[in-house]
């Protein structure tokens, strides 16, 4: 083989052709074999760690949540007392008790018959457990206590009793409402209607195990006016409400339900 | 004929040149790629682990301060879902009074309520004694001026019958769809 001319140039080891800028090769070669080699680098370990990235970045933003509940529960916790008092607390609690208590619920029917003025004729209370084991009860599971009851009156003591038992604690919600005369004979003598409905008490078990967090129950603007309004319910031991025993404002008229 | 030598090297240094020039903008650009992109993933991954830390520290904290006040969670959520029950039973309440009120706005001054029943589904069935026949009328009078008013309780007021007892008073058997 012979040995290359002075007007032949050699570049890596290859004789370059008569005419060509040697140094130009071998500048172009060096400069796509290094960018050919950071493509390499970045292929095999820089682009392997987006994923990384992306999976760190999750991490970071579950933890950013989680911290922002923590926050959350302990800022609800801290203004919790100082916006709901005491006396608002136990109103919520009656609202809704843990356990089913017919004598309270008896009592309370009694206490509200007593201020509008109207006679409790009968009750018919369904079933239901009133004593259990708290650790086998299902957790918040809202259960309903109807009561049948039947009671007598002038009219707008009637109006009135139904009216009071939206504000009265225990909740309560009425249902299938009738009225009607108690008799055509004591009708003539000015007697008492008669008014029949079904109430419906609910009771929920207190929670077995308590939540670590308050994680979608946090108390809203509305539930905090709800928990004052609450308060001032009439409940069992109250004064009577402000409004029993006043005639509501029907037509004006004096002759009502046959009177 | 004449061959200018002098252009044909010219243009030859020129593409040289050229070459030269983007070889030199590829290396620069592909550096700083990837120099840039070196630099990006180390700084995010170092910021994401530093505040990973900062976080697992202020969790750890949060739940230990927590873990002592579990009995005002189990307040706090038995207050929030009480509340739940409350506005749902409340805002499925049937206005009894109102609708009371609405009936007992219709009638004339010889005319009583006999019966009000609300077995139905937004209807009301009501009897009603007329000692005349004028009450009766007067009812009518009322209702028709009563149902073109805004705030009219009732979508529908149906008679379903009226009888004449042996007393010679008249029971009215109406029906108001809510």
């Amino acid at each position: 083989m012979a040995a290359p001319t002075e007007d032949e140039q050699k570049i890596f080891g290859f004789v370059l052709p008569p005419g060509v800028d040697g140094e130009l090769v071998r500048q172009s070669v060096l400069t796509y074999l290094a960018l050919a080699f950071l493509i390499t680098i970045f292929i095999f370990f820089v682009a392997p760690r987006f994923a990384d990235l992306v999976i760190v970045s999750n991490r970071v933003a579950s933890l950013s949540t989680r911290e922002d509940v923590l926050n959350g529960t302990r800022v609800a916790l801290d203004t919790f007392r100082t916006s709901v008092d005491s006396s608002s607390l136990d109103a919520v609690f009656l609202a809704v008790p843990a356990k089913y208590d017919p004598g309270l619920i008896l009592l309370s029917l009694r206490k509200l018959a007593s201020d509008n003025k109207v006679g409790l004729t009968s009750y018919n209370l369904a079933g239901g457990k009133i004593s259990e084991d708290a650790s086998v009860l299902p957790e918040n599971q809202l259960n309903r206590n109807d009561v049948l009851v039947e009671i007598s009156g002038p009219p707008p003591s009637l109006i009135n009793f139904v009216d009071s038992l939206d504000k009265y604690l225990p909740l309560v919600s009425v249902s299938n409402l009738s009225i009607s005369e108690v008799s055509k004979l004591l009708l003539e003598g000015g007697a008492d209607l008669k008014l029949e409905m079904k109430l419906t008490y609910y009771n929920m078990p207190v929670m077995v195990g308590p939540d670590e967090t308050l994680s979608g129950k946090l108390l809203t603007e509305a539930d905090l006016t709800l928990t004052r309004a609450l308060s001032l319910y009439s409940r069992l031991g109250s004064a009577p409400s402000p409004g029993a025993g006043t005639v509501p404002q029907g037509g004006g008229k004096e002759l009502l339900f046959g009177f | 004929m004449k061959i200018n030598l002098l252009k044909k090297r010219s243009l030859r240094l020129k593409r040289a040149e050229m070459v030269r020039r983007t070889n030199k903008i590829a290396l620069i650009a592909g550096s700083g790629l990837f120099i840039f992109s070196v630099l990006f993933v180390s700084g995010r991954y170092i910021y994401f682990q530093l505040r990973g830390n900062a976080l697992t520290e202020s969790i750890r904290k949060l739940e230990a301060d927590l873990a002592g006040r579990s009995v005002e969670i189990l307040e706090y959520a038995r207050v929030k879902q009480i509340l739940g029950v409350v506005s749902q039973v409340q805002s499925q309440r049937f206005k009894y009074k109102d609708v009371l009120s609405g009936l007992y706005g219709l009638l004339p001054s010889q005319a009583g309520l006999v019966s009000v029943d609300f077995a139905g589904e937004n209807v009301v069935t009501a009897t009603i004694r007329f000692n005349t026949v004028v009450g009766y009328e007067d009812f009518l009078a009322r209702l028709n001026t009563a149902s073109s008013t805004s705030g009219f309780l009732f979508k529908e007021v149906a008679e379903k019958s009226l009888i004449k007892d042996s007393a010679g008073k008249y029971q009215l058997n109406v029906e108001f769809k809510l």
